[in-house]
């Protein structure tokens, strides 16, 4: 195996848009060298039939011409496949290190930039051990302290805290397990909306982990611990999520019911009327909400009931031209009532805004619910590229903060008078609404819905503020998603929001045609957008093949505009992230 | 008929090897030429071979039917591979160069001419693409050699198809614009009859554009609406994919004649029926009309010529049966295209003139022709225009050592177009290179450059002459690299053949030693390097290569000669 052999299976390796050629081959890295030349020559055989064939034409040549080279390469499976790591990781290394230095430009790492970064290193195919030793040497010359380093564990701690408690795992867990553990603990807090509480629940993940990953400090641990006793009980399980967000409603067993009519029936007319306690207006839901814009208007229910007897009767309206009222006047005579809002993304103007929406009753005083919109930031990190001078690169690389999308398991959070729920940052990008059907409150089917997905639908006892686990499975043969992240040739953050298209159905025409793989394949199509809203070229990446269909069907799309106009010489890139699911 | 000597009305086939279509044409005893079907009765047979054993193939229209059941083991458009390096197709275990699989062709075409004819054939002429570069010349009478064939000569395809259409015109002056668009290649050439001669004045095209590419893109099309609908590609599986490509090819051919075609499509238990109409046929395929259309006015360009200077348009090719095509060459010519010249048929015909006015020129049938040409020369007014004089040019002496010639210091370089070429029937016919031809030297920075000899475009027969230097002192010997094609440094050029000069005494730099090319119709160059002072010299033919050496050739041949052709 020469130079040369390597260099044509990596040039076809990237040609089929696959990491390796085992994996081309759909063979494990165990299989045998024969195994691996017979299937080779199978594949050579049946591209014999292909090569006149204009979407496998490309392959068919190479595997024709170079077959001696391939297969001479995969006669030694072993020194091949650490070439063509070594080959992946080389080529995307400067980019990577340039990123991790755009992000120390800012001074700190914490917890989501790390993330951020190691997500980044893994779509560019840089094993974690290699990015973990490059981030150390960089974090060190740059003088950042990294925020899995800062954290102390104090003796305290040790004694009382049962780390093991922390991650989920038995005290007799080996160290793959707890890893695994560990790691599905963060996925989890990644999870959680709210930032305080998603910080807090990582720090104790970080710690537990730092304790019981050094199998030193975990021996001393367990004796530590084991001689102070086991600590209180849940003290550091994991616990509900309760979001700031959330309204304080009541569990609903509480809330004062009346019989359906005649109230006073039953009482006996001896002695006085008590008087009917006046009406009052009580609101269930926050007085402050914060909502992250999307692309679609959302929905927001104002719970409010009636503390008193009488009927309550009165009006809402809304300060803000972006707010519109949906429900105008209360329901006199509902104990519990919800007041609908929609907020219409299109006339915020700027990045966020404040409006009230004023709940004005005649005699049960008035109560007033203050929305503030923003639209989502880019990355809480541009500034901090900017700051390194290194912005467009950076950004590049942001783009591949979607990437990995992780479990498909998504924890929400229950409220079960609600009718859309927020997940951030999981499902299909950053602020997609889910929708969530509870058709009454206290009912005990659950349906979840989005576009993407088949309809989860589960029978649950609905607990307000409780946390319910949803597991979404993607509904269409494959799904392409547009990501928050877009490349720019000039930093504008407006221009970036405009970009942020919804799913073109040209678009998705073409992307579905033109790329293919096998099932589980997952990878990016970026498509770049001239100034005037047309496709001007793509480029992907990832384990799906991607045609030049998908130029030419996006040539053919380009007649018209298929994303918002952008400044004169702006250029985006919008990317489009695929899972190839199981036929 | 005997070995030795080669009867005058021996028969020359003239072949028309094609991307998707082969012909094949023979002059009659009248002089007239005709074409020869095959033995299904055809005029043209499909480029297709079908490996059925291991020692066995069909070629043809029973070949075609097989690619919907076989894919693995058809071959189609194997002219697109010629003279490419690396490239084998693997059937039953054998490894097959595309020269062997162009050779199993020529041998049906030849084994069904012999027995309509009932006489053995041996000599033909074979067509290429003007834009064939040498590489891919040389592959074609390797070809034609493995299949036991006497190649007389290789001839550009514009050339063959202008012969079958001017001879009649033969003694006026006219320019004609040719534009052969094929099932795999293209190209246009202007070509001017002056008086007597046949002269290409400019040639350019791609040998990878056809009307395979047209096919492609309705197939591209079909397969994407069916993925719309059932997101299956029929493209991921070799038997749809061809019996698909079957149906756009007939959509095609029909769309030519009719506003619009239905294409079925029938995969994996899934059915669809994709209307494609005229216009989203046109719009489809606007690039590939375009890129036809940057050639011509690029040919026009080169050969200093504009629209109105020419007189007839030549459509040749079945591809230029597309109303678009022939829409295009009547909006930039504003004329209509030449009638009465079959496009599928006439380049085979003009190879079969070519090869009696170059090969037999005691034609028996060719006498009373000879006559009524040289009559009709005669009655021409004006005479021809004298040739362009070789434009006298300051060149280079190159220093030489060890294989290396070096550009030193400028000196006289004479170079002479020939005018000796033998007059053939009184109809001479001239093609240019279309690659320019050279040498490599060293240049002051010690540099492997090219110098270019033989530019491109020049017409054959041509002979020139350059002297180069020693590039160091008491140099034994010396080496010229011969290369073909356009750029600076020789890694961007193809070496197509060395001679070497060996023996030489140790004498200082700078001794002159002088190159001479000499590039005949034959499509042969023959490379001279002479020692000036001692009169030591070196001549070699440098036949074009297609890659394969003279014992692969008769080893190819010895296989080819087992191998069963239906």
């Amino acid at each position: 195996m020469d130079s040369r052999q390597l260099d044509l299976a990596a040039e076809f390796c990237e040609l089929v848009g696959k990491p390796n050629l085992l994996e081309y081959l759909g063979l494990p890295e165990s299989a045998s060298p024969e195994a691996l030349q017979k299937k080779l020559k199978a594949r050579r055989k049946y591209m014999q039939g292909m090569q006149s064939n204009p979407k496998y034409r490309a392959e068919a040549m190479f595997l024709i011409k170079n077959f001696a080279a391939l297969s001479g390469v995969l006669a030694n499976p072993i020194p091949y496949l650490e070439d063509a790591r070594r080959r992946a990781e080389s080529q995307h290394l400067p980019v990577l290190e340039m990123t991790i230095k755009g992000v120390l430009a800012g001074g700190s790492l914490n917890y989501d930039q790390e993330d951020y970064l190691r997500r980044n290193a893994l779509e560019l195919g840089v094993s974690e051990a290699t990015f973990e030793s490059v981030l150390e040497r960089l974090a060190t010359s740059a003088g950042v302290q990294r925020a899995t380093e800062s954290l102390t564990v104090t003796a305290e701690e040790l004694k009382t805290v049962d780390f093991y408690r922390t991650l989920g795992v038995p005290r007799h867990a080996s160290r793959d397990e707890i890893y695994q553990k560990y790691r599905a603990r963060t996925e989890e807090a990644k999870s959680m909306a709210d930032p305080v509480q998603r910080d807090a629940t990582r720090t104790r993940v970080e710690k537990a982990w730092k304790v019981l990953s050094d199998e030193k400090t975990r021996q001393q641990y367990d004796l530590s611990w084991t001689r102070t006793g086991p600590p209180a009980r849940n003290r550091d399980a994991p616990r509900p999520v309760q979001s700031s967000t959330a309204p304080p409603v009541q569990p609903r067993s509480s809330i004062p019911k009346l019989p359906p009519s005649a109230p006073f029936a039953n009482v006996a007319p001896t002695g006085s009327h008590p008087a009917l306690a006046p009406p009052r207006l009580e609101l269930l839901s926050q007085a402050r909400q914060r909502i992250q814009l999307t692309g679609t208007p959302v929905t927001v229910s104002i719970e409010v009931r009636n503390a008193g007897e009488l009927p309550l009767r009165g009006t809402v309206r809304a300060d803000a031209p972006w707010l519109k009222v949906l429900t105008e006047s209360l329901a006199p005579e509902k104990k519990q009532q919800a007041v609908r809002v929609q907020i219409d993304p299109t006339a915020v103007a700027g990045k966020a805004a404040t409006g009230v929406v004023h709940l004005e009753s005649e005699k049960g005083g008035n109560a007033q619910v203050e929305f503030e919109v923003v639209r989502p930031s880019l990355n809480p990190m541009i500034p901090a590229a900017i700051g390194g001078g290194l912005a467009l690169l950076l950004l590049l690389v942001l783009a591949g903060w979607m990437l990995l999308s992780g479990p498909s398991v998504y924890t929400i959070q229950i409220d079960p008078w609600a009718q859309a729920v927020l997940i951030e940052n999981d499902v299909a990008g950053s602020g997609t609404v889910v929708t969530v059907e509870v058709p009454n409150p206290g009912e005990s089917t659950i349906t979840v819905r989005h576009p993407n997905f088949k309809p989860w639908v589960k029978d649950v006892t609905l607990e307000p503020g409780g946390v319910l686990p949803v597991e979404l499975v993607l509904d269409s043969p494959m799904s392409f998603r547009p990501s928050p992240d877009l490349k720019l040739a000039q930093l504008d953050p407006e221009v970036a929001v405009k970009v942020m298209a919804p799913f073109q159905p040209g678009l998705d025409r073409c992307l579905r045609s033109g790329v293919t793989g096998d099932a589980g394949a997952r990878g990016v199509v970026r498509i770049h957008v001239g100034p005037e809203g047309r496709p001007i070229g793509f480029d992907a990446e990832g384990s799906g093949t991607s045609s030049p269909t998908v130029r030419k069907c996006l040539e053919r799309q380009a007649a018209g505009p298929l994303f918002p106009p952008l400044a004169d010489g702006d250029y985006a890139t919008v990317r489009y992230d695929y899972v190839i699911p199981a036929r | 008929m005997s070995e030795e000597e080669v009867a005058d009305d021996a028969p020359v086939l003239g072949i028309d090897l094609g991307t998707t279509f082969s012909a094949m044409a023979l002059v009659n005893h009248h002089g007239k030429p005709e074409i020869v079907t095959n033995a299904e009765g055809h005029p043209t047979t499909p480029s297709v071979v079908h490996f059925y054993d291991e020692d066995a193939c069909v070629v043809g229209d029973e070949a075609v039917k097989m690619v919907v059941i076989d894919p693995e083991n058809v071959v189609r458009f194997i002219k697109r591979h010629m003279g490419e390096e690396d490239f084998t197709l693997e059937f039953f275990g054998r490894a097959y160069t595309p020269q062997e699989i162009s050779a199993l062709i020529l041998r049906k075409l030849k084994e069904d001419a012999e027995e309509l004819l009932g006489v053995d054939v041996e000599d033909v002429v074979i067509t290429v693409p003007a834009y064939f570069n040498s590489a891919q010349r040389g592959a074609t009478a390797e070809a034609g050699a493995i299949a036991g064939l006497n190649v007389l000569s290789i001839i550009n395809e514009p050339t063959a198809a202008a012969i079958a259409y001017g001879l009649d015109r033969i003694g006026g002056q006219r320019k004609l614009l040719v534009l052969d668009l094929g099932g795999g290649t293209f190209d246009v050439t202007c070509m001017a009859i002056e008086g007597t001669k046949l002269t290409t004045l400019a040639s350019d095209g791609n040998a990878e554009l056809g009307g395979k590419d047209w096919d492609d893109r309705l197939l591209n099309h079909v397969a994407e609406e069916f993925f719309e609908k059932y997101q299956l590609d029929p493209r991921d599986d070799a038997a749809p994919y061809q019996e698909l490509y079957e149906r756009c090819l007939h959509a095609k051919i029909s769309l030519s004649t009719k506003d619009r075609a239905m294409i079925p499509v029938n995969y994996r238990g899934k059915r669809l029926a994709v209307k494609v109409t005229r216009e989203l046929f046109e719009e489809l395929t606007a690039d590939l009309v375009q890129q036809c259309e940057d050639t011509s006015v690029i040919v026009l360009e080169k050969a200093k010529l504009t629209w109105e200077d020419l007189d007839d348009v030549l459509l040749v090719g079945g591809s230029t049966r597309m109303p678009m095509i022939r829409n295009l060459l009547v909006r930039l010519s504003g004329k209509e295209p030449a009638e009465g010249v079959n496009p599928d048929e006439c380049v085979a015909l003009g190879a079969s003139l070519a090869g009696v006015f170059r090969h037999r020129p005691n034609h028996p049938a060719l006498m009373t022709k000879r006559e009524t040409i040289k009559k009709r020369a005669k009655k021409l007014a004006d005479p021809a225009p004298a040739p362009a004089p070789d434009r006298p040019r300051g060149a280079v002496i190159g220093l030489a050592y060890g294989g290396h010639v070096a550009q030193q210091a400028m000196m006289g370089l004479t170079g002479s177009t020939s005018d000796s070429s033998p007059g053939l029937m009184g109809v001479e016919i001239e093609d240019a290179t279309t690659h320019p031809l050279g040498l490599v030297v060293l240049n002051k920075q010690r540099e492997e450059v090219v110098y270019e000899l033989i530019p491109e475009g020049t017409r054959l027969p041509h002979e020139k002459r350059g002297t180069f230097a020693y590039a160091y002192e008491n140099m034994r010997a010396v080496r010229v690299e011969v290369t073909e094609g356009t750029g600076t440094y020789r890694d961007e050029v193809t070496v197509i053949g060395k001679v070497e000069l060996t023996g030489l005494p140790p004498r200082p730099k700078g001794t002159p030693i002088e190159v001479v090319y000499t590039y005949g119709v034959d499509q042969i160059l023959k490379v001279q390097v002479v020692d000036i002072e001692t009169g030591i010299k070196r001549e070699v033919d440098i036949r074009f290569q297609g890659g394969l050496t003279g014992d692969q050739v008769s080893a190819a041949r010895a296989r080819n000669e087992r191998m069963d052709v239906d």
